[in-house]
């Protein structure tokens, strides 16, 4: 018989196969004798082995009396100082802030931008102060004076530039407040999860 | 006494054996002892050198205690641990033999003598099997068939992948089956 079939059934017999392996090896199982032979004799064996688990070892009482006086003197548990313990918890909640504060300072600006350009804001929008000029047209602008702003192109190009800029510098901040909170995440986990000893001499 | 309104549960008794308390560290040992005891002494063949392991096994865990989660299994954490008390226990003897305590026990009386005997032999012979076993492939199989485990529990435990725990608890059982039907062959020849 195939090592994999083998390993296979030891999974089947000890319910480790689960969905569509385990209505496979039921039907294989339905029509293969020699893997219900197999079957069965792995069966006796954990059968063999779990038959006799009454152990001569003394009672629990007594082992842990004499456990108990010679368990060594172990060093209090270091606890973090109060103010440490709670920096975990406010480094994740400081960035969650960040993040709402600028997710909300840039919707309220497109918002507001939006209003502006389609002339909802009215009057009200000259505290806004004009609209925004990109670099290179701010450069532009000094190079060719005043009139190349009355270019529709030119007013175009520069509205797009405004609005990838903002979306770059959106995506800016919150790709670096991702990257923070994983490596917080990463401290955190490593913090909580130190691994005990390896079994060693593993084959 | 444990004092304490969570010192019913095991996570309120891990706590504070955590912060040096002897007697819920006694508890926790009390509720484990059996399932710990199992595995060593399968580990190890041998009473004598089981109850050191678990001795051993039950230090190392009171010592690193502070660094275990709760949010994890105790069991499965404890049973690593006996695990390699046991393979150090046995390495540090290396040169003492295996006083099987099978030999020692007596047959089930509700069973005829022959049968008792019989059974007795079989049983014997499958735990000198489990010891002859490489450690890696009889740490899988105990954990399996004494500790309970799932393939998923014993490869946390053990550090290795689930494909792994898989072969090397195929590699066992398929030992322990040649060497029960080679004793079954026997005893039928013998009787026949």
């Amino acid at each position: 018989m195939h090592e994999e079939m083998r390993t296979l059934l030891n999974a089947y017999l000890d319910g480790e196969l689960q969905g569509r392996r385990l209505q496979e090896m039921q039907t294989h199982l339905a029509t293969c004798d020699a893997c219900q032979k197999e079957l069965r004799e792995l069966r006796l064996v954990s059968e063999q082995l779990k038959a006799d688990t009454a152990l001569e070892a003394p009672s629990a009482d007594h082992f842990v009396s004499q456990l108990t006086l010679r368990l060594p003197r172990r060093p209090q548990l270091d606890r973090p100082p109060k103010s440490i313990s709670l920096a975990w918890w406010l480094v994740p909640a400081g960035l969650l802030m960040a993040w709402v504060f600028i997710q909300t300072v840039y919707t309220l600006t497109d918002v507001v931008t939006a209003a502006n350009v389609t002339g909802l804001l009215g009057n009200a929008s000259r505290w806004l102060g004009g609209g925004q000029e990109s670099a290179w047209l701010s450069a532009a602008t000094t190079l060719f004076g005043g009139q190349i702003l009355a270019q529709p192109t030119v007013s175009l190009l520069n509205s797009v530039s405004v609005t990838v800029a903002g979306l770059f510098n959106g995506f800016l901040w919150q790709a670096g407040i991702v990257l923070v909170y994983w490596i917080w995440l990463s401290l955190w986990w490593l913090r909580h999860n130190p691994r005990p000893g390896k079994i060693r001499n593993a084959m | 006494m444990v004092q304490s309104q969570s010192a019913g549960t095991e996570t309120g008794l891990i706590e504070q054996a955590q912060h040096g308390d002897r007697n819920a560290f006694g508890e926790l040992v009390r509720r484990h002892y059996q399932g710990v005891v199992l595995v060593v002494t399968r580990m190890c063949g041998d009473t004598g050198l089981a109850e050191d392991a678990a001795q051993e096994a039950f230090m190392r865990a009171w010592v690193n205690l502070p660094s275990f989660q709760p949010r994890g299994s105790l069991r499965n954490w404890l049973y690593r641990i006996a695990i390699n008390a046991a393979l150090d226990v046995l390495r540090r003897k290396p040169e003492e033999t295996f006083e099987d305590e099978e030999a020692s026990r007596m047959p089930d009386q509700t069973a005829g003598p022959e049968t008792a005997l019989i059974e007795k032999e079989q049983v014997a012979m499958l735990h000198q099997a489990v010891k002859s076993l490489p450690d890696a492939a009889r740490a899988v199989l105990v954990l399996r068939e004494y500790g309970g485990l799932s393939y998923r529990e014993i490869s946390g435990a053990l550090d290795v992948p689930i494909g792994t725990v898989m072969s090397r608890l195929n590699y066992a059982r398929s030992r322990l089956r040649e060497v029960l039907t080679n004793e079954m062959e026997t005893m039928e020849s013998d009787h026949a």
